[in-house]
């Protein structure tokens, strides 16, 4: 599939880490620690939290291995699917399914809980004399309808929002512990909160950590980028053992930090804990800080309503799995026609998370959520056992863990007592558990007729043969207007360097939407593909190819790596889009591992007089390459244009156009120097003498984003005729560009 | 002074978090490790790539 193939690493291990921290404090922290305090004690919840993290360090250091060998599959289920298949595989699905959606619940509730207690402190708000509990479920209820529509509608990609809701989450907690810390320094007295350390005895502390073990989870969303990630056999475990620490020091202060907080004497500190329920945590920090309140209420909105989306986008994506895998009705895996989103799983994902909000307590759902996550990682760390020790052999780590089988089997027994421990704290989270465990036991025998699923092809070869060696000239088409004015240039490029040609079309469907089920929107990329070559003159090798991804960047980077293309054509219309210098996929697209060449189409296709403007440079000598191809094909002249800024002299810059005079050699060109202080005036006005001009990138600083730099591209966007951009991959520098840039 | 139970619950604390940083060591070592290994087989396979395209072209040449 599309991740067998290196593709546009574009996440850093910067990139995982706030990935995973941004689903670990997904909301559950917020609730679950102040009513574990209330049955825990203070001492209790903080050693709950160290020991918490140990035993997900353990589970991730399993998702680690697994995710470092298998970077394709990505998913608790798949992993479990992969080592046991058959029963044990669609219980891990069906009980995977269940968690991200009672987390969700979960998430909508935390959400709502905490807007409700920002209200509760407003005059407005009182005198409404509406029930709290009332308004609670319904802003679930709402925040859970805005979501869905959300996921709907296909906009599930967040990019640097998410990132920023992380740094705002760990951020405020992190200050609100170190406040705390100094707090404590002047106010040595506070220390006296922990006098009474597990009020309640040491079992308790077990209940606790069952309790609170779904703000431990959420990092393996680190594994689902394994094909985004640059250098993903070292990034990605890195990234998830380094974010279970960071989290769970972070919980740690946050704790101490609500404990020493709380305006309360020692020994009834428990129980005002246990009285404030959901919202104890708010309270406390509303004691320790001014507007503490507010900026807690405002983390916990902020990590709900993240977290939120990403379950309900997870849990759509493994009901659709399941049911494509014929595991459950087929009709589940509808994909929406004109949305291109499983939208029966959507809808079904959604009435579990509404039946579960509106019916269940909030400490039922947090224990349900726990529940079900731990017996997912008791599974996943029995599938890293399974899995070393049956394919060990052929597959390729990047981490294995120490201590194997140690640390996994430690992680089993540690996970099954706290999931029986729950029982504690929620008896009804244990019925709820295991009646859906009997729905799911009871599916599975009417569907006990899995099917194998057909693996898709990556990408489907509409006409043409590719020999092994030679120029590759790759012609990205999607638009009909221009796709075959494209395709034109790229074949006389081809043709002139004795080279190939590769249409390629990329079908898109949204991430909620698995790539196997793209080949149903195929039909009128394939149909572009084959007018396309009809209009071509037919000397050159040419091959059609369709390929499916998530994003056009993503399927275009694919097919560069794949096909090892020399150059990538691609059309621009001369418009910016908001935010970007040519658009979301171009702005990426140019940067792209080889040479590329960004064809703006304009007034008329008759080639006799072509500007080449330039002053030098590694660009500019692709650029003259593809002068000289045009010039000769058309028989057209080429006027070479220096725009001389600051009055040198005509010697030195032949000097200096020297290299690229040369690659011009048998093309009617003619040096021309003009003097100007506005050089973008001056091209575009030569550029109305000229039928095409081709300009080739200016070199700029590799931490400056400027792609082809602001002036070819200012010249390109006012100038009427067509214009083409060049830009030449410089390997290592292009490289940096990619990522620091 | 520290009771009992605080005196346990500090232990656990400090021990849990330590087991902690010392896996996280040993793992960060144990990537390092195969990171090293891999390049040196990537650089083995070039090596060998780059003597057999040598070899290919001193034979053309006699």
């Amino acid at each position: 599939m599309e991740a067998e193939i290196g593709l546009s690493r574009g996440l850093s291990m910067w990139h995982l880490m706030m990935m995973g921290m941004g689903m670990m404090i997904g909301a559950g922290v917020f609730v679950a620690t102040g009513i574990s305090i209330g049955f825990a004690g203070p001492g209790g919840v903080l050693v709950a939290f160290a020991l918490n993290g140990l035993v997900a360090l353990f589970s991730a250091m399993s998702f680690a291995e697994l995710a470092s060998a298998l970077p394709t599959a990505g998913g608790a289920y798949t992993y479990i699917d992969e080592a046991f298949k058959g029963l044990i595989g669609f219980i891990s699905g069906w009980l995977n399914w269940f968690a991200l959606t009672v987390a969700g619940s979960l998430y909508a509730i935390t959400f709502a809980t905490y807007t409700v207690f920002l209200l509760e402190g407003t005059e407005w708000f009182s005198s409404l004399g509406v029930e709290s509990e009332l308004v609670i479920k319904a802003l679930a209820l709402l925040i859970i309808a805005v979501f869905v529509v959300i996921n709907y509608i296909g906009v599930s990609e967040t990019g640097n929002i998410e990132n920023l809701i992380t740094i705002g989450q760990m951020s405020t907690l992190l200050f609100i512990g170190a406040f705390a810390v100094f707090y404590t320094i002047l106010h040595p007295e506070r220390l006296s909160h922990f006098s009474n350390f597990v009020p309640n005895g040491w079992a308790k502390v077990l209940a606790a950590m069952g309790f609170t073990y779904v703000g431990f989870e959420g990092y393996e969303v680190i594994a689902h980028a394994g094909e985004e990630a640059f250098n993903p056999k070292e990034s990605i475990p890195k990234a998830i053992l380094y974010s279970v620490i960071a989290v769970t020091t972070t919980y740690l202060l946050f704790a101490f930090a609500a404990i020493v907080g709380a305006d309360v004497s020692p020994e009834n500190l428990t129980a005002w804990f246990a009285s404030h329920g959901a919202v104890g945590m708010g309270e406390a920090i509303k004691d320790l800080m001014p507007y503490g309140g507010l900026l807690i209420t405002l983390a916990a909105i902020f990590s709900s309503t993240s977290a939120l989306n990403a379950t309900i986008y997870s849990s759509t994506r493994v009901l659709f799995a399941i049911s494509r895998d014929g595991k459950l009705p087929r009709f589940i895996s509808k994909i929406h026609p004109v949305r291109r989103v499983p939208h029966i799983a959507l809808a079904l994902s959604s009435v579990i998370i509404v039946t579960v909000a509106m019916a269940l307590p909030i400490e039922d759902v947090a224990a349900s959520a726990d529940i079900v996550f731990l017996l997912i990682f008791l599974l996943v760390n029995a599938a890293v056992i399974k899995i070393r020790r049956e394919r060990g052999n052929e597959l390729d780590y990047g981490f294995m863990m120490p201590y194997f089988p140690f640390i996994p089997l430690a992680a089993i027994a540690l996970q099954g007592v706290l999931s029986i421990w729950i029982f504690d704290v929620s008896p009804t989270a244990w019925f709820i558990t295991l009646g859906w465990l009997g729905i799911g036991l009871a599916l599975s025998f009417r569907y006990s007729e899995a099917r194998e699923v057909k693996e898709v092809p990556e990408r489907e070869v509409v006409f043409g043969e590719w020999l092994p060696e030679g120029y590759k000239i790759l012609v990205a088409v999607s638009n009909p207007k221009n796709a075959q004015y494209l395709a034109r240039v790229g074949e006389t490029i081809a043709r002139a360097k004795n080279g190939e040609l590769a249409l390629v079309s990329v079908v898109t469907v949204p991430e909620q939407t698995p790539l196997d089920e793209a080949p149903r929107f195929a039909g009128p990329a394939l149909e572009l593909l084959r007018k396309v070559r009809e209009g071509l003159k037919g000397d050159v090798n040419v091959r059609g190819v369709v390929y499916y991804a998530h994003s056009v960047y993503r399927g275009i980077l694919s097919a560069i790596r794949n096909k090892n293309a020399d150059l990538l054509v691609l059309g621009w219309r001369g418009r910016s889009r908001l935010g970007y210098i040519f658009g979301s996929n171009l702005d990426r697209l140019v940067e792209a591992p080889c040479d590329v060449l960004l064809v703006k189409p304009g007034e008329g296709e008759e080639i006799k007089r072509i500007l080449f403007p330039t002053s030098g440079g590694p660009h500019s000598l692709l650029a003259a390459e593809i002068a000289r191809i045009f010039a000769l094909e058309n028989n057209a002249s080429v006027t070479v244009l220096y725009v001389d800024t600051e009055g040198t002299e005509r010697k030195r810059i032949e000097r200096r156009l020297e290299p690229v005079m040369k690659l011009l050699n048998g093309a009617r060109s003619t040096l021309k120097v003009v003097r100007s202080s506005d050089p973008k005036t001056a091209i575009l006005s030569e550029c109305r003498g000229h039928d095409l001009a081709i300009m080739g990138a200016s070199e700029g600083s590799i931490f400056t984003k400027s792609l082809f730099g602001e002036l070819p591209v200012e010249v390109a966007k006012k100038c009427e005729k067509t214009v083409f951009l060049v830009k030449k991959d410089l390997g290592r520098r292009s490289w940096l560009r990619r990522w620091i840039g | 002074m520290l009771n009992s139970s605080q005196v346990i619950g500090v232990g656990i604390i400090t021990g849990a978090y330590s087991l902690m940083l010392f896996l996280l060591y040993k793992s960060k070592k144990t990537i390092e490790e195969m990171k090293k290994a891999r390049e040196s087989r990537r650089r083995r396979r070039i090596k060998q790539k780059i003597n057999s395209v040598m070899h290919a072209v001193i034979e053309r040449r006699r």
